[in-house]
């Protein structure tokens, strides 16, 4: 098997190794790379000084944690909502982001890393036009993508023009297409190569990943691995801003009835089977004795879809409307009793009740939160 | 005007791909074009001139010279022209700007509709109930200032705004049950990546695993190279069957504007083209209607009835079994169509619209019908479903109503021009026409013309008309080795092919194999086929009686004892006829045949009753004489004048001898004249009418048949003439007065 470096040992045990569970300052390693370099009496080998010059000017430049397309951050701990994570990491990662995610927390990205012998066709490496950048994120790992939840990011690595960041994600789109040659004959473990986008930009590579036997392969776990706990935590955060978002609606609607004076109340169902035990169900309220209305909250963001049944023996129309004007509605009546209404937050939107003569009975106005 | 009313007063063109070239085909007629690509160049200016936001291209600096030079000829004519371009055409025919072209100053915006991508065979599409929804997705941020989603307003508009609300929409609704999805986004305007982007930047798609309603309708900025176009094709793809999409960068005011003006129209019942080329006519839109382009169907719209072209075939058939002759016009011209754009034969046509309309060949009252429906409108059908139907009712009128047959003669001439395609088994019903007038050697290059175009595994398929034509015009000129030939290669074809057609063929066959046996003198044989034929008429919905005349007709004159039965079963029917005589129709139907048959026995077999009978039919034999084919009435009144004896009809209620005579020569009767007058003893008339009727055997040009078509037993036809007309002169203008015994004998009784 090709030798590569560092070895995979090497970079799982840097990974995985024996991180600390928690602590409530940064680790001093990873703070250690920000602050100034030691004086250098004796004359460093040039690679280890350039790394550190470049370092340098990275810290010299702006810091700012705002997230911006092609912004290069270092994350040094996870932790979420809640408090810090465990296990934590082993080293600090590096991610470049894309843009946003699907919570003003989160954004979308890959992750980058700097063992560039592990280079795939997959991966980007950045070059010299791209300085100052530091060279913990000099390999964009395509391959892997990442949502980050952004109070994680602990410094900034580095800025990627526009140019170069539009060359990573053709990158991404043209390897999504099936367009960038894989061919696995091609697998060379330890080399670079030039690579045109399908947008003509000049980039530089790996070569094809190979068969099981190719180093990569198990780099790219390792790495998957890492991945996976940033997706982890951002889906956390995902749901527990859409269980927040949900909750406001419910909220939103008890609010509303009180000063309609029509009371929201859980809907009590006998049990299946069981007629003798009753249950109440966690999404359907009843709304006066107009609606029964059924909360079901969206898979991704925050937005909810709302089966409104007729319990009036009078018409009803449901509406959503946004600053007046009807976005949505239906005429509920005994030939077509229930309907579908779907709304999100973050667009002004409300729920409108009327009767056949378009009096208005409720209106419930959905909290502002992401579109 | 109504926008559907607009869209009928345009020309109509459809354009797809074939082996040998691309196909051109409008009502009017259908050409390979020239040159297979729409365009002098490889890439004309469109992606740069969208760029600029004026494109000003030149129509004929642009187009393909004869492709311009069509098109140009369509837009001198119309008001407009609609093109539909197939899906099977490469990529230039469907990225080609037509409607950016220049002509006359102006491009043809709201004269050229396109319709991109269109799928073969053209297909009906019920209208959309007006009980569907139209789901519009606004995945524009909330804060842009113009909202084009703003303008989707109106009863079964619903509007879903921002990612979430879409996104939990698209998983939970059933789009299949929408109309229509109505699509507002920002554009990545690239082509290698998603085609919109959410309100926070990320990449989006449609997501295509629960289908897609009939129509999509997408508003965001495209690429000048049409990225929004390649993706609307993956949207018709995954189960849309229209999809409207910008070609370049519609403004958001443009967008709006468009919206605000599209979907009222379409609910009301406009179709999907009709509306844009409206909307594309405006010359100042250059930021929104005049992007938008159609890929997949163009007639889409929301109705609670289909309009006849909307129907499905059985649908379109059903109305037209009723009486409704729009509806046998629409499936006429839709089976026209199909023909071509499934690459079959254009006499497919006919057999589709006979099963359509329950019209098989061995129904009589419904083949007489379909005469009286399709020449009601015959004149309203395109130039190309002309071809095939003016024949057809050429071939119904001989049968069935002879007064009418002039007037297809006289349209034949007219379609005979480029791009109107003659099918091989037309040939066989212009024959007809030729051979009802004793026009042989016409009749005969006829019958070649059809059969040129056919293979040696065409004999009993598509050939079998045309092979059986030929027979009976060999049985005509008294060429029966030839005919025999012909007779047993058909019949042997036939007996390997199963179905109801071929066996309405065979049916059809025994009674040209029955008269081949008359022509070689072989009556005994002749009414062996014809009894058997009798039996099975029941299995083919006849009565039997026109085989009942025939075996009378021949029985009476090889004077076969079972003749006095058969005629006293004739009496019976002629006697039920007396009423009803002013209802038979103008063919050679049976009731006439019957006559014929009696008028013979009641000579041969010297039935003076009988012949009291026929007189009852006099007048009506005098009618018909000169109305249609005078043949079988022509025979039936000179039988009753040789039963009369030489001294002709006593009491004047019968044309003379001479008038019939001579209203049968007007028609080409040579040969059964020269035998009546050599039966009368009138041997001048029977030289002359032999003479004449030699003359009509010559063929004028050599015969080019295949040499498939009976190993070549046509090719000595000089020869085998030459032959038969020494014996012809042997047998009738022999020193003795030849007797109907003789005529038998020798096969030239009057057939």
């Amino acid at each position: 098997m090709i030798r590569l470096t560092p070895p995979l040992a090497v970079i799982e045990s840097n990974l995985f190794g024996d991180a600390p569970t928690d602590t409530p300052e940064p680790a001093s390693a990873a703070e250690d790379w920000n602050s100034d370099p030691p004086e250098a009496e004796i004359e460093l080998p040039p690679h280890l000084a350039e790394m550190i010059r470049a370092r340098a000017q990275v810290a010299a430049g702006d810091q700012s944690l705002e997230p911006a397309p092609g912004k290069l951050l270092r994350i040094d701990r996870l932790f979420g909502p809640d408090g810090p994570c465990a296990p934590q990491l082993g080293q600090p990662l590096a991610v470049l982001l894309s843009g946003p995610g699907r919570h003003p927390s989160l954004w979308s990205g890959w992750l980058a890393s700097w063992e560039t012998d592990y280079a795939t066709d997959a991966d980007l490496l950045l070059e010299s036009g791209d300085r100052p950048y530091d060279p913990l994120a000099t390999m964009i790992q395509l391959w892997n993508p990442v949502e980050v939840y952004l109070p994680c990011a602990s410094a900034v690595l580095g800025q990627l023009g526009p140019e170069r960041l539009a060359a990573v994600r053709e990158r991404a789109a043209d390897l999504a297409a099936g367009v960038a040659e894989t061919d696995v004959q091609e697998a060379a473990p330890g080399t670079l190569r030039q690579a045109v986008t399908s947008g003509g930009r000049l980039i530089l590579t790996g070569s094809p990943l190979g068969d099981a036997q190719d180093p990569r392969q198990g780099y790219r776990q390792l790495y998957g691995a890492v991945a996976e706990r940033l997706h982890a935590l951002a889906r956390e955060v995902a749901v527990g801003s859409r269980a927040d978002w949900i909750s406001g609606v419910l909220d939103a609607f008890r609010a509303a009835g009180r000063r309609w004076s029509l009371d929201l109340t859980p809907v009590v169902q006998p049990a299946l089977g069981d007629a003798s035990t009753q249950r109440t169900s966690a999404d359907t309220y009843r709304l006066g004795d107009l609606l029964d209305i059924r909360f079901v909250p969206a898979e991704d963001g925050e937005a909810v879809q709302m089966h409104v049944q007729l319990r009036s023996q009078t018409p009803l129309i449901v509406a959503i409307e946004r600053a007046g004007k009807v976005r949505q509605s239906r005429r509920l009546d005994a030939s077509s009793p229930a309907a579908d209404f779907f709304a999100g937050g973050g667009r002004s939107l409300s729920l409108t009740l009327r009767d056949a003569a378009r009096n208005l009975l409720l209106e419930v106005p959905f909290p502002d939160g992401r579109a | 005007m109504g926008a559907l009313e607009t869209l009928q007063e345009l020309a109509q063109v459809w354009i797809w791909g074939e082996t040998d070239g691309v196909r051109w085909c409008s009502p009017q007629g259908i050409h390979r074009l020239a040159q297979s690509s729409p365009t002098r160049s490889a890439r004309p200016a469109m992606p740069e001139a969208l760029e600029a936001g004026r494109p000003h291209i030149a129509f004929e600096q642009a187009l393909a010279p004869d492709l311009a030079a069509r098109l140009a000829a369509l837009l001198d004519r119309h008001p407009g022209v609609r093109l539909h371009v197939s899906e099977d055409l490469p990529a230039p025919w469907h990225a080609c700007p037509f409607e950016w072209l220049m002509r006359d100053g102006v491009s043809l915006h709201g004269r050229l509709s396109v319709l991109r991508y269109q799928r073969l065979p053209s297909a009906p599409r019920a209208p959309l109930s007006p009980r569907r929804e139209i789901a519009v997705l606004n995945l524009l941020p909330g804060s842009e200032p113009v909202q084009p989603a703003d303008a989707a307003a109106g009863d079964r508009v619903q509007v879903y705004d921002g990612f979430g609300a879409v996104d939990c929409f698209l998983r939970r609704a059933d789009l299949v049950d929408l109309a229509a999805l109505v699509l507002v986004a920002h554009g990545s305007e690239r082509a290698s990546d998603h085609p919109f982007r959410l309100a926070d930047g990320r990449p989006w798609r449609l997501p295509l695993e629960f289908g897609l309603p009939p129509l999509v309708l997408l508003l965001a900025c495209g690429s000048p190279d049409g990225n929004l176009i390649a993706y609307g094709r993956e949207l018709l793809g995954a189960g849309a069957e229209a999809v409207i999409a910008p070609h370049g960068r519609p403004s958001q005011a443009g967008a709006r504007d468009f919206l605000a003006e599209f979907l009222p129209r379409w609910r009301a019942g406009a179709p999907l083209e009709a509306i844009l080329l409206d909307l594309q006519r405006p010359a100042h839109d250059s930021d929104g209607a005049r992007l938008m382009q159609i890929l997949g169907r163009g007639d889409l719209r929301v109705a609670e009835r289909p309009r006849p072209e909307e129907m499905d075939d059985e649908a379109l058939a059903e109305a037209a079994r009723e009486g409704d002759g729009s509806a046998l016009g629409q499936l006429s011209n839709r089976l026209t169509l199909r023909c071509f754009q499934t690459q079959v034969p254009l006499d497919e046509a006919e057999q589709a619209l006979r099963t359509g309309l329950e019209v098989p060949g061995s129904d009589e009252s419904a083949e007489a019908a379909l005469l009286r429906s399709l020449g009601d409108i015959e004149l309203r059908l395109w130039p190309l479903t002309r071809a095939w139907v003016v024949p057809l009712l050429a071939l119904l009128a001989d049968a069935y109503d002879q007064r009418q047959s002039p007037r297809f003669e006289a349209e034949r001439r007219a379609m005979d021009r480029p791009g109107i395609p003659q099918p091989a088994p037309v040939f066989h019903y212009w024959s007809r026409l030729y051979y009802r007038q004793g026009r042989y050697p016409l009749a005969v290059q006829d019958v070649a013309r059809g059969l040129a175009q056919l293979e040696a595994g065409d004999l009993c398929g598509r050939g079998a008309g045309l092979v059986g034509q030929l027979i009976g015009l060999l049985i005509d000129l008294n060429l029966p080795d030839p005919a025999r030939r012909l007779s047993r290669d058909l019949d042997d074809c036939l007996s390997r092919h199963r179905g109801q057609r071929s066996d309405w063929e065979a049916h059809k066959l025994k009674d040209r194999t029955a008269r081949i046996a008359l022509r070689r003198g072989r009556a005994e044989r002749a009414l062996g086929i014809y009894r058997l034929k009798r039996r099975e008429a029941a299995n083919f919905g006849g009565d039997g009686r026109r085989e009942l005349a025939w075996l009378l007709y021949i029985g009476a004159w090889s004077g076969h004892p079972d003749s006095a039965g058969w005629a006293g079963e004739v009496a019976e029917i002629l006697d039920g006829l007396i009423p009803t005589l002013d209802q038979v129709g103008f063919g050679n139907g049976d009731e006439i045949y019957l006559l014929r048959a009696y008028a013979a026995w009641a000579w041969l077999g010297a039935d003076a009753a009988a012949r009291a009978r026929l007189l009852r039919f006099g007048a009506f034999l005098r009618e018909r004489l000169v109305v249609g084919d005078p043949g079988p009435p022509g025979f039936a009144l000179a039988f009753m004048h040789l039963a009369g004896g030489e001294g002709g009809d006593p009491d004047h209620r019968l044309p003379s001898w001479d008038e019939v005579c001579a209203v049968l020569d007007q028609k080409r009767y040579y040969l059964e004249l020269a035998a009546l007058s050599a039966l009368a003893g009138y041997p001048q008339d029977a030289e002359d009418g032999l003479e004449r009727f030699q003359a009509q055997r010559r063929l004028p040009t050599a015969l080019d048949l295949p040499d498939w078509l009976g190993d070549g037993v046509l090719a000595e036809w000089d020869t085998s003439s030459a032959e038969r007309a020494r014996f012809e002169r042997e047998r009738i203008l022999g020193p003795q007065r030849c007797s109907a015994r003789d005529l038998v004998q020798a096969g030239l009784l009057p057939l």
